[in-house]
């Protein structure tokens, strides 16, 4: 996983006050490849999903969830997912994770959890 | 009966030392307490022990060994290695906690109404590291206002000392002692059963009984009008003129302002100038004459407005006539800006007079069999031959010289006692110090200012974890239907409404919908990862 450029530069603009462009989608996608900070789209997507919850585990933390349903999943080979700010694909990307990829054959939900931790 | 010594240096007991003096001073001093020592270094066994900066404790008892009295803590803060063909050794040196007071300055700022402790305590609070002040006094002394532009903090301590009467040292358990001047008597009388050698000093020329402290200065503005008469040109002022400002016309409202210059800059005045000022004369001239080619004299019955600022000087000057009629007018001037206030200045007079009225007479005596003697202590004095019968002398300064012979002999102790005499090193602290003052005239605690701190920081944002969990729709369930999850004794129907199937249910028995058998399963974390 990398956390791109532009959610470092969101993070960079949170702390200076600006609550816009926060994370509000989890993508996922089919594409495999490896992720760099200039990563701004997965690589195939396939589908996005609002977050179902964006909750503070602990001291520090930050864990966002998204979840999928059978039916949304029927016939996709997951194989990476990632956090963004917009329903677009492209450019408002925050991270990519690559995984090993995993069929859905419309008996199986999907829940992706992702969390983000501020150290010193 | 012998008196042993011992010395750690950043913890480590030092084991090679065969030389340490030691001086315990007070503020009046005008220096920290300090210690050097020599250690062997053959063949370079200490070269890299001692580190520039650590902890030194030195330790003094007569008849305990290993000493555990400690009679300084310091800092190591200089290293030399003098070496010669079968001699090399180490010299160290340093000072004691009162650098911490030298090392840095008090900002800008003006304490009014408050005693000398108090004004010391915050002072140390908020301008130095490390040290303590559970012996700091109040002190009775009210000081009405003292104000300091980046003063040393120990030269601020010291000003505090001296107005109340007071004397200060750091110990060594790096606490400040703030504690009236002669009050703590050590108990102790030197007299010929433990001097074996003495020296008083007295001289005259430490004497000023007539002072005069000068500080800042203030201009006030004034405003005289005067009416030409058409002939004169000459208006003389009641006091020097600073800022002059002349305007001329009649009515005044309908005035025009002249423009100046300094009198007797040039010969024939410079071209344009209307008026010339003559500061030591208090006087304003009209230019006219026909070397400049014009007449700027006013008019007969013309208003001539002239305003300008006078300056006022805090001065205050006081004279001891007991002392002038025992050793002569002695005279001496004290110019310092950041007096700003009349009282002040008059503080300042008596204590420099109080000081300075007699001569100061400094003794030296070296002690046998005695080391227990804390500066800033009070001791009886009793050496008729030096003139001092019983007098009791403060103790200036304490000063250790341990080596195997003296500390066999029981002579390692030097006190200086009485009153302290200006040497070289005062001389040119002093200058130090008013180059300082000059420096200072124009930072006012008043001034605003931008205040940057350069630190080095980070935050890190790191992933700190990822699931991806999928969940059957079918394991517990039954589907309508399919040939895994629809065979009647081994499926479950669900149980609660409108998330499966429940049977004869307006709102959950509804056949071909999602409302079947969707959420039942458990979540099975299927890849996780991210952890970084």
């Amino acid at each position: 996983m990398t956390v791109s450029n532009y959610g470092r530069d969101r993070i960079a603009l949170f702390i200076g006050g600006s609550i816009t462009d926060y994370p509000s989608n989890m993508f996922i996608g089919k594409g495999s490849g490896t992720s760099v900070a200039t990563t701004n789209a997965l690589i195939s997507g396939a589908d996005v999903q609002a977050l179902t919850s964006t909750t503070f585990p602990s001291s520090n933390k930050i864990k966002w969830q998204a979840d999928w349903n059978s039916v949304e999943m029927s016939g996709i080979q997951l194989a990476e997912f990632a956090m963004a700010s917009g329903t677009d694909a492209t450019g408002s990307v925050w991270s990519r994770t690559g995984i090993p990829s995993l069929t859905f054959d419309g008996t199986n939900e999907l829940r992706i959890e992702q969390t983000f931790e501020v150290l010193n | 009966m012998t008196i042993y010594d011992k010395m750690t240096i950043g913890g480590s007991t030092v084991s090679d030392a065969f030389d340490i003096q030691v001086r315990r001073s007070i503020g009046e001093m005008n220096k920290s307490s300090n210690f050097s020592a020599t250690i062997d270094n053959l063949d370079g066994k200490n070269s890299g022990n001692y580190i520039v900066g650590d902890e030194v404790k030195i330790y003094a008892d007569k008849d305990t060994n290993p000493a555990t009295t400690n009679v300084f803590t310091g800092l190591l803060e200089t290293k030399r290695f003098p070496s010669r063909e079968i001699k090399q050794q180490l010299l160290i040196k340093g000072r004691d906690y009162t650098a911490r007071l030298m090392d840095r300055t008090v900002e800008p700022e003006v304490y009014t109404t408050l005693p000398a402790g108090s004004i010391v305590k915050d002072i140390i609070a908020k301008y130095t590291d490390d040290i303590t002040v559970t012996n700091v006094d109040d002190s009775s002394t009210t000081v009405s206002r003292i104000a300091f532009s980046h003063t040393p903090v120990f030269d601020a301590v010291k000003k505090l000392a001296e107005l109340s009467n007071y004397t200060f040292y750091v110990d060594e358990n790096k606490d400040l002692h703030f504690k009236e001047k002669s009050i703590n008597s050590s108990g102790k009388t030197f007299n010929n059963t433990n001097v074996i050698r003495a020296n008083f000093i007295e001289k005259r020329d430490t004497v000023f009984n007539e002072i005069w402290v000068y500080g800042d200065r203030y201009l006030d503005s004034i405003k005289e009008e005067f009416t030409a008469d058409g002939a004169g040109s000459l208006f003389t002022l009641t006091y020097k003129p600073h800022n002059t400002q002349v305007d001329v016309g009649s009515p005044i409202t309908a005035f025009t302002r002249q423009k100046g210059g300094i009198a007797n800059m040039n010969i024939i005045p410079t071209s344009g100038v209307d008026y010339l000022v003559n500061y030591d004369d208090q006087a304003i001239s009209f230019t006219s004459g026909t070397s400049i080619g014009y007449d700027a004299l006013p008019a007969s019955g013309t208003l001539i407005t002239i305003d300008y600022s006078r300056s006022l000087p805090i001065v205050k000057v006081g004279r001891d006539n007991n002392s002038i009629k025992k050793y002569g007018k002695r005279i001496k001037k004290i110019i310092d800006k950041e007096i700003k206030d009349p009282d002040t200045a008059q503080e300042r007079l008596a204590v420099e007079l109080a000081l300075t009225n007699e001569p100061k007479k400094e003794g030296t005596l070296n002690v046998h069999g005695l080391i227990d003697v804390t500066p800033s202590q009070t001791a009886i004095v009793n050496l008729p031959q030096q003139g001092i019968t019983n007098k009791t002398y403060d103790v200036l300064e304490v000063q250790y010289d341990f080596n195997k012979t003296k500390n066999e002999t029981e002579n390692v102790l030097i006190l200086q006692v009485n009153k302290k005499l200006d040497n070289i090193t005062d001389t040119i602290k002093n200058l130090i110090n008013d180059v300082r003052i000059i420096q200072a005239q124009d930072i006012d605690s008043s001034d605003i200012l931008s205040r940057f701190e350069f630190t080095t920081g980070s935050i890190t944002i790191k992933q700190s974890g990822c699931a991806v969990s999928q969940r059957s729709i079918a394991g517990d369930a039954l589907i309508w239907g399919s040939t895994d999850f629809g065979i009647w004794g081994t499926g479950k129907w669900g149980d609660t409404a409108n998330i499966s199937f429940v049977l004869g249910n307006t709102s959950a028995a509804i056949l071909g919908t999602s409302k079947l058998g969707t959420q039942v399963s458990l979540w099975n974390k299927t890849w996780s990862g991210c952890y970084y």
